[in-house]
This record gives C-alpha cells, sequence and structure tokens, in this order.
C-alpha cells in the first residue's frame, strides 16, 4: 500500500476528492493505479483529457467502497472542479 | 465528531451494564448480563441493517454487511431458543449458520481492497507475511479448544460440531483481523477508516474474549454466560459491529454532509 504526491494539479485535484473516503494515502494509491490502468502512464502525466478515461477506470473501485449512487455523485464533483 | 461518540458507544453500553449489574440484587444479576448480551445483539442487527440499506441491492458492501447482520440474527435467534430451553440440535444449527455468516462478511470486507483492485500495489510477500502471523496468532488462542473439540467429536459426542464450528469460525475471523487491520491503516484520513477500524475493534475484543474465556477454563473457573467478565467483552464486542455499521452508513451518505463531518 504505497503512494505518493504526484506534482499534477490534476491528479492532486481527484486525489484530494478521493481522500475524502478513502484518506489521503489511498487517495493518491488510487489515482496513480488506475491512470497507470486506463491511460498505461503515471498521474504526472494526466491531462484535462485524460479525465475521463480515468473517471471510468475509478468507477469500479468506488461502487465497492461507497455503492454507485455515490460514486456518480463523486464522480461528476470531480468533473465540476476540473471545469469538466 | 460523531465518529468517535460512535467509537465510544459500546464502552457507555458496558458502563450502563456495570451499573445495573452493581445495583442488581444477586439473582438478578445473571438476567442484567443476558439482557445486555442480547440487547447488544439486537443494536449490532440494527447496525448492519442500516449499513446495508445505504447500498443499493447486489453491491458487494450490501452482501458484506447482510451477511454480518445474518450472523447477528441468527446468532439472537439461537440464544432465544436456549433461553426457551429448546432443541440442543436447533441452537446447534443455529449457532454454526450464524457462525458462517460471520466468516463470509468478515472475509467480504476484509477482501474489500482486492475487490477494488488496489491490491496491485501492495507486496505479495509483506501481505502473506501479515496473514502467517494472524494465522500463528489465531492457532494459539483458538488451538486448545479445537483440539479439545475433536477429541470430543472423535469419542462420538456428535453435538461437539457446535463448539467445534464456533472455534473453526473464530480462528477465521482472527486471521481476518490481519486484512482488516491493513485496510483500516490503509484508509487512515478518510471517512471509510471508521467502520473498518470499529469492526476491526469489534474483532480484536473478541480475540480478548477468546483469551480470558481460555484462561478462566484453564484455572477451573466458571466460564459461559452470566458472568460479568467474559459477558462484558461480549456487549462490547458486539456493540462494535453496531457503531461499524452506523459509521458505515454516514460514511456513504452526501458528500456535501461527508464534508461537514470530515
Amino acid at each position: 500500500m504505497t503512494g505518493d504526491v504526484t506534482g499534477n494539479a490534476i491528479a492532486d485535484r481527484i486525489a484530494a476528492r478521493l481522500a475524502l473516503y478513502l484518506g489521503p494515502h489511498t487517495g493518491r494509491v488510487a489515482v496513480k493505479t488506475f491512470a497507470v490502468k486506463a491511460l498505461g502512464r503515471g498521474p504526472e502525466t494526466l491531462t484535462l483529457g485524460d479525465v475521463p478515461a480515468l473517471q471510468q477506470a475509478l468507477r469500479p473501485m468506488l461502487r465497492t467502497f461507497v455503492g454507485r449512487a455515490q460514486t456518480e455523485i463523486v464522480l461528476e464533483q470531480i468533473a465540476r472542479e476540473l471545469g469538466l | 465528531m460523531r465518529y468517535r461518540a460512535l467509537a465510544a458507544t459500546p464502552a457507555i453500553l458496558v458502563l450502563a451494564t456495570l451499573v445495573a449489574w452493581a445495583v442488581s440484587p444477586g439473582a438478578a444479576r445473571v438476567t442484567v448480563l443476558t439482557a445486555a448480551v442480547e440487547a447488544a445483539k439486537v443494536l449490532a442487527m440494527a447496525g448492519c441493517i442500516l449499513a446495508a440499506s445505504a447500498f443499493e441491492p447486489g453491491e458487494y458492501m450490501r452482501r458484506a454487511w447482510a451477511l454480518l447482520g445474518a450472523c447477528t440474527l441468527l446468532l439472537f435467534a439461537r440464544d432465544i431458543v436456549a433461553l426457551a430451553n429448546g432443541p440442543a440440535a436447533a441452537q446447534g444449527l443455529l449457532a454454526i449458520v450464524g457462525n458462517g455468516s460471520s466468516v463470509a462478511g468478515t472475509w467480504m470486507l476484509a477482501r474489500a481492497w482486492t475487490v477494488a483492485g488496489l491490491a496491485e500495489e501492495d507486496r505479495p510477500a509483506g501481505r502473506v507475511a501479515v496473514l502467517a502471523g494472524a494465522a500463528a496468532l489465531a492457532l494459539v488462542v483458538t488451538g486448545g479448544p479445537l483440539l479439545a473439540d475433536v477429541r470430543a467429536l472423535i469419542g462420538g459426542h456428535l453435538l461437539a460440531i457446535v463448539p467445534f464450528a464456533s472455534d473453526v469460525a473464530d480462528a477465521a475471523v482472527l486471521i481476518l483481523l490481519a486484512p482488516l487491520l491493513q485496510t483500516t491503516l490503509a484508509l487512515r484520513g478518510g471517512a471509510l477508516r471508521w467502520p473498518w477500524a470499529l469492526m476491526t475493534a469489534g474483532n480484536l475484543l473478541w480475540l480478548l474474549f477468546d483469551v480470558v474465556y481460555a484462561i478462566e477454563a484453564a484455572w477451573g473457573l466458571p466460564v459461559g454466560r452470566g458472568h460479568f467478565v467474559t459477558d462484558s467483552l461480549r456487549v462490547l464486542a458486539t456493540a462494535f459491529l453496531f457503531s461499524a455499521g452506523l459509521a458505515q452508513r454516514w460514511a456513504v451518505l452526501p458528500q456535501t454532509r461527508l464534508e461537514a463531518v470530515s
């Protein structure tokens, strides 16, 4: 269970949103894990164009922990915060 | 703040039990303890129902909490059958299925981290080492009673299957303490740490219960229902399931409220 600060503003905003539920450590781990899984590269490379794919990848993880309804709220908040 | 109040609730219940026990006449003390244990089970059932209903049908965590709720319901039903001097076979069946539900529900909570796809960054060797440590601890705590149950079964005492199943379930839940604790630590700082932390605390108390029970039995002290120390631990551990269930529900409330309480 490892993770570190990305230095990428988009990744850090998403991690901060996830941290409300998962804590800051796992929030960062989740962004890193699912960025690599969905995009094939690390969170430090995230652009706004990558966010929909990352949201899609985060969805099953969030559903496990907080359920479908709350997952959609969280993902929508992420999109809104990033101006999407 | 309200999560901390939730964490303190089991201790408050035990204090209330202590006061009621202390002021009761000798003959009524066993009744006070029995009532406290059963009240804690009703609370735990409520907690599990509240947690499960925070998720939609078919969702992973709903199934996990439903299994934990089923465990409490079945063990409560076992107690009612026992209080009514019902058949031992019925009590045994309820206890076995109840313990099975407990293991299944705890296993699901312990596996949530992996099911969510977050285990890929973990070091497998570290996970195996922690699990092995927990298994060794479980064997130390439950090994003696398990051996006694096996001897009784071999000796032809068929009803020994009930304590055997209960001890196997205890061992399994103790082993699952390791992934529960790992998940709690990984979620530190987030609202979801609370259900896992409170669940872990409850299971640690069941571990303590098993240790105290084994020591009392080894010293030839009276064990079973109606004894203050073991029944207090039962109330405390069971009430933590209530707190964990309610914490789970609160943690998945709409995020606007979550932000206000975190």
